[in-house]
């Protein structure tokens, strides 16, 4: 016993454990304010503005006529006043609340109303595209084509590649698959011209034999256990 | 403190200014510690109470190519904002009567916003020129897109003669 | 100018007759006057004697317990508010919001993880605190009436943390509730699919599930109601409780009595003793469970879909020992009859005591070794259930070891179960060993609906009757080693009995479809479970009971209650030994035991 006595009569007497108590108190709480505070987006903020500031200086150093050079400070300016903070484009007509430009700034309209930026690097790069063009964000947001999970703010969560999230981000000829969700003149080659790959796929999804047991837009088969 | 053995060393704040690290000093930094995590639990449920998204529609909004615009007022009411034409140029009314914030009605023939809560009337110029009014209307920022698009901002303001009618609260085109 | 030092400035203040307005007292000087003052003077802590005895403040005779649930109520409170703030309990909504608070709401994530960890912590400390609270005798003689209402309470606080467990609206939540709404279907009268419901024009329309549900399935409605009793109506209740518990623990003295034969009662000042040490236990529980929050996540899964049942679907952790018991038991049983007699019998503790001057204020528990081993066998029985159903039940809800993959494919299809003794009013017979593939004995009739009744009786009859006359039989005293001992023995030697009578009757077409196996496994089942039913159920009450000064109405309940408890046990022997899945069945009325 002679442990126990000393433990609890030196160390863990109640003087000691109140003082250590309430520091260990202050100490996590602090832990958790600083947890929440470093959040993974700030720093792709803070990058985009540093790289914007020093790219529209060079613009405006390299200026060749006075109207040139005051788009260029005018745009400097907005992005001098911007602070890091959540960005969210809302659709609530298709129930999208998209918080992806918190990160992919190239696409916010407030930063830059062409929605498109010269950067190549992820997730800066905004290359211009006739279906961003035909679909502009401020109505449409972004999950309703890319999927992924527009209401989270981190990379892994945002691009839906986690646990319990079953509408992954889609990329490349896959974003294809989302036209279906509003257009259905899919097979006129003329008026939807994106569509290459969705009808590709729909060709292959007959040739193959699937259409004989699942549909498509209620052509195909209909077994009961699919 | 009942169990606490009584110490020598003075109280309050002399000790803070001795090296030695006492008893005394050590529950007083504990005290000090129950303050700060008190303050910083208020402090991060009042972070907590202030909403980072907001689920309004944004307040820097396009509204269709600035040449479209006619002369007279043009009418937004999901973003509450006039868009004016004149002779110089464009410029935006943020529709908020500055009495006690209601939104006044446009009333072409008399060339008049008139405010249905108090009788509040301003001019074209967004001037009070009857009512209990205080100040004139309030200006949004307006700007044009190099493609030829109006973009008005409402968290950019101005009212006052001589600053509400250059700059970036209006637009000559 | 005089520029006063720290203390003079904060004499001015104390005593200045803003401050007087607000709080008596002035300065406070350090005499034992003052200390009671502090007490008796603050509305906060005026519930607290002034004086206490010293063995009552000692940290390892309550442990907090108690003081831990209500801090950890409080913390709940107060988060909870806060996250009020946020969530809407709309099923457009509240999945949403539920996003936001980890996305979008600074704090947000970590407020929600200290709301659900501090739950899951608060049911859990309850628990204990009622363990301890037997344990210590402090039930008895003048307290029964409080251990009653914290019951009542701990039931509440069982209440609150499922209401809540919907409010995310993710699968986890809805398919845990439903699985634990659909027991209040199984309620005898009440429910649609419990006994009796067909004679008395209950259907899924108007029964209690309906009441509860707001509806017929968990939805919007269900989902409204349970965010209303959730933040209104069970706190609300639970705190007027809480008053009454408070008060009585005051009133009746705590528990810590002097024990006989001590020097006049020692007592030290509440302030500062007991009010550091409950300052202490906040601040470290709090410490502790804000650290958890920081580190480990409360779970979120996909957005809530009736039509997607998870496999398996499991209820929140309080909820698994139940759960379990389904595998055994109908609905009604495991659901209904058996949480409201653990209810009831719980409070009936203390009105069951033969000495209410044993074991009162110390951990008596050489004094007091009946109740003890009833006691903890029946919460040792809880906390294994629920250890099976949270680690050891995989997809089906077949049995895996903790270390197994949920695989599907490897899994041994359970084995066809039998009924003992069946009734069938629709075309008037009595059944005996039947399955779905082996008809068994038939007896036809108004004849053969008696002679199942009357097996049924018989059986039944039998257990309890034999189990409440033949302790009361025994005239010797047994030394409790040997005869524990013997019973082992005993048990093993049935088990091998069995296993030949099993060899022997083989060659009937009842026992072969019936019991195919009957092996090692089994004859462990039956040894084991019988054992541990002959020694509580005999072996203790002969030893105990016996010569107690119990009234036979106090006798009769107490061995009910065990009787009960160790059915439980003896059911669980007979499906896991045997494959008997009723013991009798009345179909045409849901009544199956």
């Amino acid at each position: 016993m002679n442990l126990k006595d000393l433990l609890f009569t030196r160390y863990l007497t109640l003087r000691n454990l109140f003082i250590a108590g309430n520091f260990v108190l202050l100490f996590l709480l602090g832990a958790a304010i600083v947890k929440d505070q470093n959040r993974e987006w700030k720093k792709y903020q803070r990058d985009f503005y540093r790289m914007e500031k020093a790219r529209l200086q060079s613009e405006i150093d390299q200026a060749t006529t006075e109207e040139d050079r005051q788009v260029h400070v005018k745009q400097l300016a907005l992005v001098k006043s911007q602070s890091v903070k959540l960005r969210q484009l809302m659709a609530p007509a298709l129930d999208r609340y998209d918080r992806c430009i918190t990160c992919h700034l190239g696409y916010d309209p407030v930063l830059s109303p062409t929605t498109q930026t010269s950067y190549t690097n992820h997730p800066f790069s905004a290359t211009p595209h006739s279906v961003h063009k035909a679909h502009p964000v401020e109505r449409f947001a972004c999950t309703v084509c890319h999927e992924g999970q527009g209401l989270a703010t981190t990379v892994a969560d945002g691009h839906g590649r986690v646990k319990h999230w079953d509408k992954p981000l889609r990329t490349g000829a896959y974003i294809q698959s989302s036209c279906a969700k509003c257009h259905s003149n899919l097979y006129d080659e003329k008026s939807m011209p994106q569509t290459a790959a969705w009808r590709r796929g729909e060709a292959i999804f007959v040739e193959k034999g699937c259409i004989g047991c699942h549909q498509i837009r209620g052509q195909g088969g209909r077994s009961p256990l699919i | 403190m009942a169990d606490a053995s009584p110490s020598s060393e003075p109280s309050g704040p002399v000790v803070f200014l001795k090296s030695e690290l006492t008893r005394r000093s050590l529950l007083a930094g504990a005290w000090g510690a129950f303050g700060a995590f008190l303050v910083a639990s208020a402090g991060g449920a009042a972070r907590f109470m202030l909403p980072n998204v907001l689920y309004e529609p944004s307040q820097r909004f396009k509204m269709g190519k600035v040449k479209d615009f006619p002369l007279g007022v043009t009418i937004n009411k999901e973003q509450r904002v006039w868009v004016v034409r004149d002779e110089k140029g464009v410029y935006a009314l943020w529709a908020r009567c500055t009495h006690l914030g209601c939104t006044p009605n446009w009333f072409p023939a008399e060339v008049r916003f008139k405010c249905p809560c108090h009788g509040s009337n301003y001019n074209l110029d967004g001037d009070v020129i009857a009512g209990p009014a205080p100040k004139p209307l309030w200006r949004c920022a307006v700007d044009v897109t190099p493609e030829g698009d109006l973009v008005v901002d409402k968290s950019q303001m101005e009212n006052r003669p001589g600053f509400r009618d250059r700059g970036s609260f209006h637009v000559m085109a | 100018m005089n520029i006063p030092t720290l203390k003079e400035a904060k004499d001015l203040l104390v005593n200045s007759q803003v401050w007087r307005s607000m709080f008596r007292g002035g300065t406070w000087k350090d005499t034992s006057r003052d200390r009671a003052q502090h007490i008796l003077g603050n509305v906060w802590l005026h519930l607290h004697p002034a004086r206490i005895r010293q063995r009552a403040v000692r940290f390892t005779y309550t442990w907090g317990l108690g003081g831990l649930s209500f801090g950890l109520f409080m913390i709940l409170v107060v988060t909870g508010v806060l996250l009020m703030f946020y969530y809407r309990p709309a099923v457009e909504l509240a999945y949403r919001d539920m996003k936001d608070l980890e996305f979008a709401v600074s704090l947000g994530m970590f407020l929600r993880n200290l709301h659900r960890w501090s739950a899951h912590a608060m049911v859990l400390l309850v628990i204990l605190h009622m363990v301890r609270v037997f344990l210590t005798g402090a039930y008895k003689t003048p307290r029964e009436f409080n251990w009653g209402v914290g019951v009542v309470l701990l039931v509440l606080t069982l209440f609150l943390s499922f209401t809540g467990y919907l409010l995310p609206w993710d699968q986890l939540a809805i398919w845990a509730v439903t699985v634990g709404t659909n027991m209040a279907s199984s309620t005898p009268l009440m429910g649609a699919e419990g006994p009796f419901s067909n004679l008395v024009g209950v259907t899924a329309s108007n029964d209690a599930r309906f009441a509860l549900l707001g509806g017929t399935t968990v939805g919007a409605n269900t989902l409204l109601r349970f965010y209303v009793l959730h933040c209104v109506a069970v706190p609300v209740l639970a705190g007027i409780l809480m008053i009454v518990h408070f008060w009585r623990i005051r009133k009746d003295g705590f528990s810590a009595a002097p024990l006989p034969g001590d020097a006049p009662e020692k007592k030290m000042e509440v302030w500062p003793n007991l009010v550091v040490r409950e300052y202490l236990g906040a601040i470290l529980m709090l410490a502790f469970l804000i650290g958890w929050s920081v580190l480990v996540n409360a779970p979120l899964e996909e957005l809530a879909n009736s039509g997607v049942t998870p496999n398996p679907s499991k209820a929140p952790w309080y909820f698994l020992g139940l759960q379990e018991l389904l595998v055994y038991f109908d609905p009604w049983l495991a659901g209904v009859l058996l949480p409201g007699v653990i209810t009831m019998g719980l409070m009936a503790i203390p009105y069951l005591d033969p000495d209410p001057k044993n074991g009162v204020g110390f951990y008596s528990l050489k004094e007091r070794p009946f109740a003890n081993s009833v006691f903890l066998f029946g919460i040792v029985m809880w906390f294994v259930l629920i250890v099976i159903g949270t680690f050891m039940r995989g997809p089906n809800w077949a049995f895996y070891w903790p270390w197994e993959s949920w695989d599907v494919h490897n899994k041994v299809p359970p084995p066809r179960t039998w009924n003992l003794i069946m009734v069938d009013f629709s075309e008037l017979s009595g059944h005996f060993f039947t399955s779905q593939k082996v008809p068994g004995l038939r007896v036809a009739g108004p004849l053969g609906v008696a002679t199942a009744f009357a097996a049924a009786g018989a059986l039944f009859g039998a257990y309890f009757g034999g189990g409440l006359l033949f302790p009361k039989l025994v005239k010797g005293d047994w030394p409790l080693k040997k005869s524990i001992g013997l019973t082992a023995m005993g048990s093993v030697l049935v088990g091998v009995l069995a296993k030949a009578a099993h060899a022997f009757l083989f060659r009937f077409d009842f026992i072969s479809k019936n019991i195919p196996h009957f092996g090692l496994t089994e004859i462990s089942y039956l040894a084991f479970f019988l054992f541990v039913v002959l020694v509580m159920a005999f072996i203790l009450p002969q030893k105990f009971l016996r010569k107690s000064t119990l009234s036979p109405l106090q006798y009769g309940t107490t061995m009910m209650l065990l009787l009960m408890m160790l059915g439980v046990v003896l059911k669980m022997a007979a499906r896991l030994g045997f494959n008997i899945k009723y013991l009798f069945s009345l179909p045409g009325l849901n009544l199956n035991i």
